[in-house]
């Protein structure tokens, strides 16, 4: 199991697109994702309602988790990923 | 009397015809989900059922989107890749799959309740953008249903004579159930892009205007409607005046088409005695009684994409029952099926296909069957085996260099080889031709002509790839021209070539079906049009008007002029000279 914390720096924060961007990178992956954030939720990293349903503001804190072959370097995407302003006008 | 509130509403003549009628605004409703539970046995084809829904409604999400792009940008288009993704779900698409299984749902109940689970989520977020997305789950909720439902034009059943129907916007699908319904005419919001409406709407004879904005919204059910899709005109709430003048029109039209059927059994001969063999362009099945009825000698393309449009590749003996039914009906003539003409991001879901930024110039037809040689493999297998009911000729498309024509024929080789160690039977002498859509393949006609069968000129395609159009963006959809003379010369070589070596060039594409382009068609030298069934008797007419000699020298002299447009006015000019043409292609040609 590999985790990490990250912090959302979007200014809209995980709206719709991003989420979709992180599911599409999440699936790449065998590894199981998971995303949490502390007292809302923890999610399937792979379910784009799931990422919604985070509702992750500019400033959330964002745990990722993830289990498997390449659960290390699947982290690694995703902590890069969700502190990026998800190639968006800030 | 005089209306007072009468408009006049702009669209696309998708269709040509006039239709007078009332309207009957058609809005989508959602169907009521049943909360029986489902018998142990039946818990797997529900299961199937669910899964092709999802798909289905994936697919339409897809095509929505894709025309979002083309006509407002792709920053609206994004909404729908949204939801896309959240009908993609795995959450989603595992939990309704469980209550399925363990609970017994229906399909229906089972997406119902786990999106409810969703929607509630959804209601509890505080930020007001992310709760804005609750629309979305209800819209996917509502087109999966509507799926599940059979994604039938319910409304549809009580519809009285003479009804002219408007709606934001229609399937292909949808199409081919209101043409056997009592409706006169069609107006859609939306289309433009979705030119396979078009054609089937055309191919079924229903008078159709798209991409009338606002009219949903602009005409009332029971209002008193002219559909007239010569001009791309709808007429709402028109005055007495307005009315007598197109129940005039309607009056020659419909005289004009008892002429038309009487005039059925006639041989489609020039006046210098040259056959010329009329079949027809077959899209789904249903077409093909419409095809027999107007007389058509075989299917000259039948396109096979519809059987890929599901969740999962279609079984050989799926696909053998599917071509087996129309090579049966239409012996003893032979009908020519095109294999798999699609892009890779349509099988997306099937296949290991990475996003183009080019899908037009990417991976797909010839390109993918032969990178993924059992999927094509499985297709030559079914259309081997459904030859003995009849006569099958193998279509190829996409094709652009003579490599891909050897690789094919060698997998077809191999193909044979097994069934017959199988010993199944099968068409041992099954014609292979090359769809010539690919401008390379024009110019290499010479060294195709000894390895093919037939070529099949698909001018559509030809005329997009030579004029680097692609017809379904609005702002470049005008330059697109399949009179433009560099596409003429290619299909002259392609003709030319064709009579050297005595093999059959047909042509496939939409220009086949335009009385316009007859007379230029057949001076060039082509004996075979494939054509929309609607539009045969049409152009037989003008086959019978003909006389090859004179064809030879207008086609000639089309060949030399500079634009397409020129081309047209010759030929109009050509027609009236000889031929009687009828004002309803007029107007249809001019307006286009």
């Amino acid at each position: 199991m590999f985790a990490k914390k990250v912090t959302i720096n979007n200014p809209l924060g995980l709206h719709a697109r991003p989420a979709a961007l992180v599911v599409q990178q999440a699936s790449r992956f065998k590894a199981e994702t998971f995303l949490s954030r502390e007292g809302v939720a923890r999610v399937n990293g792979k379910s784009v309602m799931g990422v919604m349903t985070l509702a992750a503001e500019q400033g959330s804190e964002i745990t990722i988790e993830a289990e498997g072959r390449d659960a290390e370097e699947a982290v690694e995407v995703l902590a890069k990923l969700l502190q990026s302003n998800f190639e968006e006008q800030a | 009397m005089q209306s007072t509130d009468y408009k006049r509403l702009r669209g696309i003549p998708a269709s040509p015809g006039i239709a007078i009628g009332r309207a009957f605004i058609y809005r989508k409703e959602t169907p009521r989900i049943s909360t029986r539970r489902i018998p142990a046995g039946r818990v797997e084809a529900e299961v199937e059922r669910f899964l092709n829904s999802l798909h289905q409604a994936g697919e339409e999400i897809r095509r929505i989107q894709h025309l979002v792009e083309v006509e407002q940008g792709s920053d609206m288009a994004q909404i729908f890749e949204a939801q896309r993704a959240m009908l993609e779900d795995v959450e989603v698409k595992d939990q309704t799959l469980k209550l399925i299984r363990e609970r017994h749902f229906s399909a229906e109940q089972a997406f119902s309740v786990t999106l409810g689970q969703m929607k509630r989520v959804f209601e509890d977020i505080e930020n007001e953008y992310l709760r804005a997305r609750l629309s979305d789950v209800v819209d996917i909720e509502h087109q999966v249903l509507v799926r599940m439902a059979g994604g039938e034009l319910k409304a549809l059943h009580a519809l009285r004579a003479n009804t002219v129907v408007v709606l934001h916007d229609l399937l292909p699908s949808e199409v081919v159930q209101l043409g056997r319904r009592p409706v006169k005419g069609i107006v859609t919001d939306a289309g433009g892009a979705t030119s396979h409406t078009s054609i089937i709407a055309r191919s079924m004879g229903l008078p159709t205007i798209v991409g009338a904005v606002n009219g949903s919204r602009e005409i009332k059910s029971g209002d008193l409607v002219i559909v007239d899709g010569n001009e791309g005109v709808v007429h709402v709430r028109p005055g007495q005046e307005v009315l007598r003048f197109y129940r005039t029109q309607r009056r020659r039209q419909l005289r004009r088409e008892r002429d038309l059927s009487t005039r059925r059994e006639l041989p489609a001969v020039t006046l210098d005695h040259q056959d010329i063999e009329l079949m027809a362009n077959v899209d789904v099945p249903n077409e093909l009684q419409l095809a027999i009825d107007n007389g058509a000698r075989g299917v000259g393309m039948y396109r096979t994409e519809f059987l890929y449009m599901g969740y999962r590749l279609p079984s050989e003996t799926e696909q053998l029952d599917c071509y087996a039914h129309i090579v049966e009906a239409a012996a003893p003539h032979p009908v020519v099926i095109r294999t798999i003409d699609l892009g890779g991001d349509k099988l997306a879901h099937v296949l290991n296909t990475a996003p183009e930024s080019n899908p037009f110039l990417g991976w797909r037809g010839i390109r993918i069957c032969l990178d993924t040689p059992d999927l094509f493999k499985t297709q030559l297998r079914a259309l081997l085996r459904a030859g003995t009911r009849g006569e099958v000729q193998i279509l190829l498309p996409m094709v652009s260099s003579i490599n891909e024509l050897r690789r094919a024929r060698a997998i077809l080789e191999e193909a044979k080889y097994e069934l017959r160690a199988e010993t199944n039977s099968f068409q041992e002498k099954c014609k292979v031709g090359v769809m010539v859509e690919v401008p390379s393949v024009a110019l290499m006609a010479e060294q195709f002509a000894p390895e093919t069968d037939f070529f099949s000129l698909g001018t559509n395609d030809l005329t997009q790839y030579t004029l680097a159009v692609d017809r379904g963006t609005a702002r470049v959809a005008n330059l697109y021209d399949p009179y433009h003379p560099a596409v003429l010369k290619l299909m002259k070589i392609v003709a030319d070539t064709g009579k050297r070596h005595h093999i059959p060039v047909s042509i496939c594409g939409e220009m086949a079906g335009d009385p316009l382009a007859t007379i230029l068609l057949l001076g060039m030298g082509i004996e075979s049009l494939s054509i929309s069934p609607g539009m045969i008797p049409e152009v037989k007419e003008v086959v019978r008007a003909v006389n090859l000699v004179e064809a030879r020298k207008i086609a000639d002299h089309c060949l030399d002029l500079g634009t397409g447009s020129k081309v047209r006015e010759f030929l109009k000019d050509a027609m009236q000279a000889q031929i009687d043409i009828p004002p309803s292609w007029q107007s249809w040609k001019e307006s286009r």
